[in-house]
């Protein structure tokens, strides 16, 4: 077998297994998965000893790392990273296989390795820049626990109806049951188990307030995850609840670069449930995504701004009677007219469709008439 | 031109008089259709299915094909659909696919996911219309596979180049930006290996096919 027919065979198991996972065949995409990784070890093994070029080597050996994490082999995994980068990889690879490197210790860290947890605690887990083995920036660290525990009370309001609370501290009934209290940090990539609790050390009953919200809390952080906004309003119908939460969500995700991964492990019926926030903290996922609406639209108002430097792509603002802002994109001749109408301050009608939530795209101008006056 | 656009109707059993009654849209996928049916210019997504281009295998292509159609038939095209394609200069493709398997909605009912799906297949279409490349060389990374244009050297990734391939549902104002995005994602590694970036907006039919 050489290392192009090995490599090969395992990429088309591992697509297999893709193809098996896209269509939630669970069983199948374990099995390829599984058989995908021994076939692209073989080929990596083969480039070790044939000495094989960069980036040959590397690549093969991070694609073997990758297909063991999948498959939960993190001790494999870090072997043949290390392997990788023992080598001479170009500068790229070497940073992938860094920050693989670190993402097997995240995975490996988010299970519970003999740390006992209560259906009251979380094990939060940050890797990134601003985190070393049980040491992390204090702001980076702090602000997420602050951010948890305001989520923890957010949670329990919204459940209980309660209006929301523009400003101050929670009312006591919501505070006392939802303390939230910190444990050593392990020297994982930073590991802590945060308690929730109405005392100190106490463990809880499956059926009290702390477990109630943090299994509601957990449950709508995978949502944010994973951009289910629609299951996520319907579990928090009230829209300042609803917003809110968005907001503390994407301040507890990763932040890109200081921190790249955060991620809970929690208890469920005595079975440990891990959930990985693998979102970057983006502007726009601050809200609500944006769905364009199906018709046509209309905006009235004047165009006050036109930059034409670039053809392929003119910057045209509309400033609509409401004082809202709108980019317009149009073809040629409808560019030329909002030359026309920006050059007389005409009042104009823009037919078209918004594409973004600040951009319309326009498929007509009318001037708007003015009224005669009345006698 | 707009002869050449009634005579297209006509060939597909429309009467001319219907130009008139066309949309804007649909004025510019008849005539984008016109320019590259006299160009000849054509990317057959049903290539894929059959492991077209080499490293392609049957399976994935079919896949990517089936994403790529589903998104064209999701935004109201139909095989043949004109593609506005930019490279060094822009030009433009008839796009066109077999007829989609009944499940294939379902499938790809993730529809941003079909959408990444779906530009790969495109990617690999333009990759072999517009480099030198031999073959398409696949590695596992976390979210999939990263993709290389190889040169079918003895060592899998020997002279090759990656492939940073994007795709859009239905946003055409999005494309320059996530163009953008991707050279700028490629360009941290900048000084290893030549890159490639794809990206492919599927409700006006465009791409960008850009060297870093």
């Amino acid at each position: 077998m050489d290392i192009r027919s090995a490599h090969s065979d395992a990429m088309d198991l591992a697509e297999k297994a893709e193809i098996a996972r896209a269509r939630g065949e669970e069983a199948a995409y374990r099995r390829f998965l599984k058989r995908a990784l021994a076939k692209e070890v073989a080929a990596a093994n083969l480039a070790v000893e044939q000495r094989a070029p960069e980036p040959t080597r590397s690549i093969l050996l991070r694609s073997a790392a990758h297909l063991a994490v999948d498959s939960g082999d993190y001790r494999a995994a870090e072997k043949l990273v290390s392997i990788a980068l023992s080598g001479d990889p170009p500068e790229e690879i070497a940073q992938e296989l860094r920050s693989l490197f670190e993402e097997i210790g995240f995975g490996r860290h988010l299970h519970l390795q003999g740390i006992k947890l209560h259906p009251n605690d979380v094990q939060m887990v940050l890797v990134g820049h601003a985190v070393a083995p049980g040491m992390a920036a204090s702001d980076e660290f702090i602000s997420r626990v602050g951010t948890f525990q305001k989520m923890l009370y957010r949670t329990s309001e919204s459940d209980q109806g309660r209006p929301y609370r523009e400003r101050g501290d929670p009312k006591q009934v919501v505070e006392r049951p939802l303390q939230l209290f910190v444990s050593v940090p392990r020297a994982a990539s930073f590991a802590v188990s945060l308690k929730v609790a109405s005392e100190s050390q106490q463990g809880e009953f499956p059926f009290a307030e702390s477990v109630r919200v943090i299994d509601h809390l957990v449950d709508r952080l995978q949502m944010y995850d994973r951009e289910d906004f629609e299951s996520l309003h319907n579990a928090i119908p009230a829209i300042d609840y609803f917003e809110n939460f968005v907001e503390l969500a994407a301040e507890l995700a990763p932040d890109g670069e200081r921190v790249r991964l955060v991620g809970f492990t929690t208890l469920r019926d005595g079975v440990e449930t891990r959930f990985e926030m693998k979102r970057a903290v983006r502007p726009e996922s601050k809200a609500q995504k944006f769905v364009p609406a199906d018709g046509l639209g209309q905006l009235i108002g004047r165009v006050f701004f036109m930059n034409i430097k670039d053809e392929e792509n003119p910057i045209i603002k509309l400033e609509t009677e409401d004082g809202n802002e709108w980019r317009l994109k149009a073809d040629q001749e409808q560019l030329q007219k909002a030359v026309r109408y920006a050059a007389t301050l005409t009042r104009v009608v823009a037919t078209g469709k918004q594409v973004t939530r600040t951009t319309f795209q326009v498929e007509k101008f009318r001037a708007v008439r003015r009224k005669s006056k009345e006698r | 031109m707009v002869e050449r656009v009634g005579k297209l109707l006509q060939s597909e059993g429309r009467r001319p008089v219907e130009i008139g009654r066309l949309s804007r849209l649909g004025r510019r996928d008849a005539i984008l259709r016109v320019v590259a049916r006299q160009k000849n210019r054509s990317l057959d997504l049903g290539r894929l299915a059959a492991g077209m281009p080499p490293g392609v295998t049957p399976a994935m292509g079919r896949f990517a094909a089936e994403a790529a159609s589903v998104l064209f038939e999701h935004n109201g095209h139909i095989t043949g659909v004109g593609m506005e394609v930019s490279e060094r200069r822009t030009s433009s493709y008839a796009v066109t696919w077999p007829t989609l398997h009944t499940d294939a909605q379902r499938a790809h009912a993730d529809l941003p996911a079909a959408a990444e799906q779906g530009a790969y297949g495109i990617a690999f279409l333009l990759a072999e219309q517009f480099t030198e490349f031999k073959i398409i060389e696949r590695s596992r990374k976390k979210t999939g596979f990263d993709y290389y244009l190889g040169s079918g050297d003895v060592y899998p990734f020997q002279h090759a180049a990656r492939m940073e391939v994007s795709g859009i549902v239905n946003d055409p104002a999005r494309l320059p930006s996530r163009v953008n995005r991707k050279l700028i994602q490629t360009d941290r590694s900048a000084g290893a290996l030549p890159a490639y970036v794809v990206v492919v907006e599927f409700s006006q039919p465009k791409s960008v096919f850009k060297k870093r």
